[in-house]
Formats: C-alpha cells, sequence, structure tokens
C-alpha cells in the first residue's frame, strides 16, 4: 500500500516539477488568472485595470521567486 | 505565412534548439562510448515517442475543449514554462547560478558510463539504447508541450479567420524539426559538445516569447481585450524584456555572489548546479 502511495506521491511530484517547478511562480500565475477573471466577470473592472493588474501579478510571482533563490543561495 | 504563424515557428525552433543542445551530449556520449546504431536508435525512438504524443494531445485537445477554455489553459501553461525559463536565465546573467556547462556533463557521463564498465562495441546495447531514450524524452518533453500549445493556440485563431486552413502544430512541428536537424548536423560535424550555443540567450528570449504570448492568450480566453489586438503582444514583448532585464541588472548589483571557484571540476556544487 505504501508503495502505491509513494509512486502516486512522486508521480504528481513529477508533474509538479515538469509544469510549474515553482511555488511563487504557480502561485502568481493562479493569482493573475483567478482575479482577473473574476474582476472581469464579477466586479466588471475596467478593461485596461484588469490587464496591468493580470500581467502585475504574474511579475510579482516571477520576482519573489526569483528573491527566494537569493535568500535560499544566502541561507546556505 | 503569416507573422502569428512566423512567431509560432521562431519559438519552437528556438525553445527545441536550447533542448536538442543538452539531450545532444547525451547521445554524443553514448556514441562515443558505446556505439553510434544504440545511440541513434535511443534518439530514434524517443523522437517517435514525443510525435505521438503531439497527436494524440494535439488532436484530442482540439476536438473536445471549447477554444476559450483552450485559450485559457495554453496561456496558463506556456507562462508557467515561460517564467520558469526567464528564472533560471535571470540568475545565470547576474552571477546567482552557473552557466549551463555541456563539456561539464559531457565528462561527467562519460565517466559514469565507462565506471559502469560500458566499453566500445558493435552490437546494438540496451542500456546504451535506453540512456538515449531517455535523455532525448525527458528534455523533448516539455518541447512537445510547447508544439502543442503554440499550435492549438495559432490553430485556433486561424480557425477565426475565414475560410483558413488550420496549421498552426505542423508550423510548429517544423521549427521543432528544424532545430532538431540543425544540432543534430552541427554535432555530427564536429563530434564534440556544442559548447558554443548561447544557450542562456536562447533560454532568456525564448522565455520572454511564451510569456508573453502566454499573457496574450491567456488574458483574451479570460476576456480581456488587448489594446490594438494582435499588436499588443510587441508591447507586452518589448516590456517583459525591460522589466526582466532590469531585474538582471538589479540582481548584480546588489545581490550577494556566490564564492567564486576556478573551475566546475574543483567543486561539486557548482557542477552539479551547471547540470540542472
Amino acid at each position: 500500500m505504501n508503495t502505491i502511495v509513494n509512486k502516486v506521491l512522486q508521480a504528481l511530484k513529477a508533474t509538479y516539477n515538469f509544469f510549474a517547478g515553482d511555488v511563487s511562480i504557480l502561485v502568481g500565475a493562479s493569482v493573475a488568472f483567478v482575479s482577473a477573471f473574476l474582476l472581469i466577470r464579477l466586479g466588471h473592472m475596467p478593461n485596461a485595470l484588469v490587464a496591468v493588474l493580470f500581467v502585475a501579478f504574474l511579475l510579482a510571482g516571477l520576482t519573489d521567486s526569483v528573491n527566494r533563490e537569493i535568500g535560499s543561495q544566502g541561507a546556505s | 505565412m503569416t507573422a502569428q504563424l512566423w512567431a509560432v515557428f521562431i519559438a519552437a525552433f528556438l525553445a527545441s534548439a536550447v533542448e536538442f543542445v543538452e539531450a545532444f551530449t547525451i547521445v554524443l556520449v553514448v556514441g562515443v562510448t558505446i556505439n553510434w546504431r544504440s545511440a541513434f536508435a535511443g534518439a530514434a525512438a524517443a523522437v517517435g515517442a514525443l510525435a505521438l504524443i503531439v497527436a494524440v494531445f494535439g488532436t484530442a485537445l482540439v476536438r473536445y475543449v471549447p477554444i476559450d477554455a483552450l485559450r485559457v489553459v495554453v496561456g496558463f501553461l506556456l507562462i508557467l514554462f515561460g517564467l520558469k525559463w526567464l528564472k533560471k536565465a535571470i540568475l545565470r546573467y547576474a552571477g546567482l547560478k552557473a552557466m549551463h556547462d555541456e563539456e561539464a556533463i559531457y565528462e561527467e557521463q562519460l565517466a559514469e558510463l565507462r565506471a559502469r564498465g560500458e566499453h566500445h562495441q558493435t552490437r546494438i546495447d540496451p542500456f546504451g539504447v535506453a540512456t538515449s531514450f531517455k535523455s532525448v524524452l525527458l528534455e523533448g518533453l516539455e518541447v512537445a508541450f510547447i508544439v502543442i500549445t503554440f499550435g492549438l493556440q495559432a490553430n485556433a485563431s486561424q480557425g477565426a479567420a475565414a475560410g483558413a486552413q488550420p496549421s498552426g502544430i505542423l508550423v510548429a512541428t517544423l521549427g521543432a524539426l528544424a532545430a532538431g536537424a540543425l544540432v543534430i548536423g552541427a554535432g555530427a560535424i564536429i563530434r564534440a559538445p556544442l559548447q558554443r550555443v548561447p544557450e542562456n540567450a536562447l533560454k532568456f528570449t525564448v522565455g520572454v516569447m511564451l510569456t508573453s504570448f502566454g499573457t496574450f492568450w491567456g488574458g483574451e480566453g479570460l476576456g480581456i481585450e488587448w489594446w490594438h489586438e494582435d499588436l499588443f503582444l510587441l508591447v507586452l514583448v518589448a516590456f517583459y524584456l525591460i522589466y526582466t532585464w532590469g531585474l538582471v541588472l538589479w540582481l548584480r548589483r546588489t545581490a550577494p555572489k556566490p564564492p567564486a571557484v576556478s573551475s566546475p571540476e574543483q567543486d561539486p556544487a557548482t557542477q552539479q548546479e551547471a547540470l540542472s
């Protein structure tokens, strides 16, 4: 049973590493997509503002990811 | 061919070139240590498997996923791939991560195979085939997804134009094949790791392209109407280039540098970094 669970976890980890591999980038992209969807469909926000926020969340994810990498290098 | 199809071709070509250079190093090690028949058999089998993945996933997604959902999924995946590539390229340009060193990888893999007792032989060797197959498949998987996502989106855009015959996946596949032919051709001539390919510049360029296209298509799928439509892609490319290059310059000035070592052979940690 443990072997099956381990294999499933390994497969999930491999899938995560293949597609994202970085929690900040994944969270930044997810927040960008969800917030843009909500702001357009429910908030009826101006198009330009949604576009700016969409790009800003993506870049925030990238910048945080780079910062975390530097932090981990400094700590080691 | 439209401007968008050219962009798809170029993005697929550049992304594939980076991955093929990395895969070629392992194929070369197998060819030199065991024999070229095993190396090419493994590589050819992997290319076949990748073509099958593109055909199956590409067809299934086109048939069963609605266009707006497809745009969102494709955009999301392209952004994840693009930002991941950009992050690595930024850290390497800023001097915080060792440059990808094909020579170091070549030497390490060569030593590994020799330590296993592998030697030159004339018959097809299953281990050599498997090693070559694995390296090409693993490096090519990301390219396969890029080809599928770019191709599908180009298909969708073409489908919107009246009377157009969608050929996005074909164009993206041709871009990947052209890169493969170029890398294998160059490798066959020089019979050495392709060290002089500017891998980081390619990675940076592809990262910007994937992120820009992902932002554009993902945003479109969500309902964002981009100013001046397709032309806004150029604005996104310029913006991401400026932002990420600004990040590189800022990191070069402010980030603490890792301790310097004279060569990768002397420092296992640096050697490991170069391999990833």
